[in-house]
């Protein structure tokens, strides 16, 4: 017999009363700690994707856009940029690496990115993290693709499959007229493991394949052979007789150049040059037109990603605060109930109560005994409440990763989930207070009866 | 009420009668230390109760005190067990199960255990409450009307079993109940606490 068997007990004694106190609590904490994992994992996963690439120069245009839509493969891209900037940006000893991104097409929905050939191996979907593949190997050829994990656990494709890719960026609505690119089928060659990020939902193809694509010249059964070894861009190599995809298509445009620096200091005064090339000092002015990309100054932009994904956050931050809110007013009248629930039961227990003090009970030990009943309650509904909220997060997060990208880990605890919980636990222990004063208070005397 | 001096012997049985509103319950809520007398004190083995702290009578009564209720006072949503139990919680030396169990089978309810109040006879109900004072081996039980609510044949089972049960112990039981009262040598007539009555 303890204190906590003597609650346990009142709790029993009036089971529907304790239920739905402690469904209350249960769903207060549910909301909080539901909006603070989704909060936290989204912030997570947008800036540790955007700390992948330190400069990403696409034509002018929204640079929120453009990192959306480099980064997160959302929105549409900004314009067209030349292929030439890959090259300068390559051989430019700031840039250690460089990796174009031409894209326009889909299937099933799903984004088909054009990129070069060390992609998949050198870059970074989120920050200390390389892409991994699940089977099959890279795309090292024209008309081979590797598919992002949502990709292939969505389409059923693996490794060998065939596909049509289809113009634009989302699927085709029903009764619509499907643009099919039925010119240049791609072979699957590849499936990546999961990364946590858009890039999950996304299909990987090199740049020939993306301009192939959109060249009405080009027909694969022009192909002899497809043999290739490097990606050309020489003009002339149109009017020899087609041998290869190289020999037919040429690289002339990009979407965005995604960059990454050798000194992440030095992504800022590039951008600072592109974006804002007219300095007043003439010795500067002087420098900026011998830069490489300087001559590209009206055509393109630089975006720093990580900065953009910051102002981002901070604005789609103001309504999460505001659901924060909303979730902890439901907390607090979850609180008030219990307060409520055990207030009320306060007179029908006066003789329970005048019994434990005619056996010896202090005035501080009812206290107790009513106050932990509060906390009980309290910490009950909070645990409960931690284990919804994981489970609404649980069944989120496809909904999440398929308009968004972002996959989030449900079930994933720490230390700010497990505050909350001690929050909600203490201002139980307060709320309990009152009713525990009035046992305090209860007149043991008058409420014991008496014989005759 | 004024009670003048008057010695309570260690082991002996003691019945307070008079008519109802007299004070005898209060009387035994003095001695238990629920309350406190206006003047005048409360010696139990050379200690003023009335004179401690609240929280001091409390303990006092904890573990000195044996309480047994005319309506029994048994908490519905537990055991005779949990009762009893319940009974050693505030001595500050914990809930001993097996002594629990002892002082049930001492009432005969050893195959009782783990039923509840309204499961159990009135009769029944009343060995709990006495299982439940003697289960910390208090020097002193107090008594307000036990027979109160049983038939002829409890009541001289239930009176058998407490002489029993604190034959080393001060008993002081209330009773308006004449064949109770006549089965004790020492008889307190709170009348006679009344000083108009008395001059």
């Amino acid at each position: 017999m303890s204190y906590l068997s003597i609650v346990i007990k009142n709790l029993r004694k009036r089971t529907l009363s304790s239920i739905l106190t402690v469904s209350s609590i249960v769903l207060g904490v549910a909301m909080v700690i539901a909006i603070t994992v989704i909060q936290k994992e989204t912030e997570k996963s947008f800036s540790q994707t955007s700390v992948g690439f330190d400069l990403i120069l696409a034509a002018k245009g929204s640079q929120l856009q453009t990192t959306l839509n480099a980064v997160y493969h959302l929105e549409t891209s900004t314009g067209i940029i030349p292929y030439s900037l890959y090259e300068i940006a390559k051989r430019d000893p700031r840039v250690k690496q460089a990796f174009p991104l031409y894209v326009g097409d889909s299937y099933r929905g799903f984004r088909v990115v054009g990129t070069s050939y060390d992609y998949l191996d050198e870059a970074q979907p989120r920050a200390e993290q390389n892409y991994e593949l699940a089977s099959g190997s890279n795309f090292t050829e024209p008309l081979q693709a590797v598919l992002g994990s949502e990709v292939a656990r969505r389409t059923g494709l693996d490794v060998g499959s065939e596909i049509q890719i289809s113009h634009g960026l989302s699927e085709v609505q029903a009764g619509a007229e499907e643009q099919v690119h039925d010119n240049a089928p791609v072979v699957i060659v590849g499936i990546l493991k999961q990364t946590g990020t858009a890039n999950d939902r996304v299909i990987f193809t090199d740049l020939y394949t993306t301009h192939a694509l959109h060249n009405p010249r080009f027909h694969v059964d022009d192909l002899e052979n497809d043999d290739h070894s490097h990606e050309s861009t020489d003009e002339s190599d149109m009017e020899s007789e087609p041998t290869s995809i190289q020999d037919l298509i040429e690289l002339k445009e990009l979407d965005a150049l995604l960059v990454k620096m050798n000194d992440p200091a030095a992504a800022l005064q590039l951008a600072g040059m592109i974006n804002y090339p007219t300095p007043a000092n003439p010795l500067l002015a002087r420098n900026l037109m011998r830069d490489p990309f300087f001559r590209y100054k009206e055509q393109i932009m630089a975006v720093i990603p990580a900065m953009q994904i910051k102002s981002l956050m901070s604005i789609v931050g103001n309504a999460e605060v505001v659901l924060k809110y909303v979730a902890w007013f439901v907390v607090i009248v979850a609180l008030f109930s219990v307060l409520i629930a055990i207030y009320n039961t306060m007179e029908e227990r006066k003789r329970d109560i005048s019994v434990m003090r005619a056996l010896g009970a202090r005035k501080t030990q009812i206290f107790r005994i009513i106050m932990l009943e509060a906390i009980v309650i309290c910490s009950i509904g909070s645990v409960i409440g931690l284990f919804v909220g994981h489970l609404i997060v649980y069944f989120v997060t496809p909904h999440l990763a398929e308009v968004a990208g972002i996959v989030i880990s449900a079930f994933t605890f720490d230390t700010t989930q497990l505050f909350y919980i001690g929050l909600v636990i203490v201002f139980g222990a307060l709320a309990g207070m009152i009713p525990a004063l009035k046992a305090y208070q209860t007149d043991a005397v008058k409420n014991l009866g008496s014989g005759k | 009420m004024e009670i003048p001096s008057y010695e309570f012997k260690k082991g002996e049985k003691y019945a307070l009668f008079g008519p109802s509103g007299i004070g005898k319950t209060t009387l035994l809520h003095i001695i238990s230390g629920l309350l406190t007398p206006d003047s005048g004190e409360l010696n139990v083995n050379g200690i003023n109760i009335s004179s401690l702290a609240e929280a001091d009578r409390d303990q006092y009564r904890a573990k000195n005190i044996g309480y047994i209720f005319q309506s029994f006072n048994l908490l519905d949503g537990f055991t005779a067990l949990e009762n009893v139990m319940l009974g050693m919680l505030f001595t500050g030396q914990g809930s001993d199960k097996s002594k629990a169990i002892t002082a049930l089978t001492k009432v005969g309810l050893a195959d009782r255990l783990h039923y509840k109040p309204s499961q159990l006879s009135v009769g029944q109900q009343q060995r709990v409450s006495i299982a439940r004072a003697i289960v910390n081996d208090p020097e002193i039980i107090l008594a307000d009307e036990p027979t109160g609510n049983l038939d002829p044949t409890n009541t001289k089972e239930i009176l058998s079993l407490l002489f029993e049960q604190t034959k080393d112990k001060t008993l002081i039981v209330v009773t308006h109940e004449e064949h109770v009262l006549n089965q004790f040598e020492n008889k307190i007539d709170m009348l006679s606490f009344i000083p108009q009555l008395t001059n």
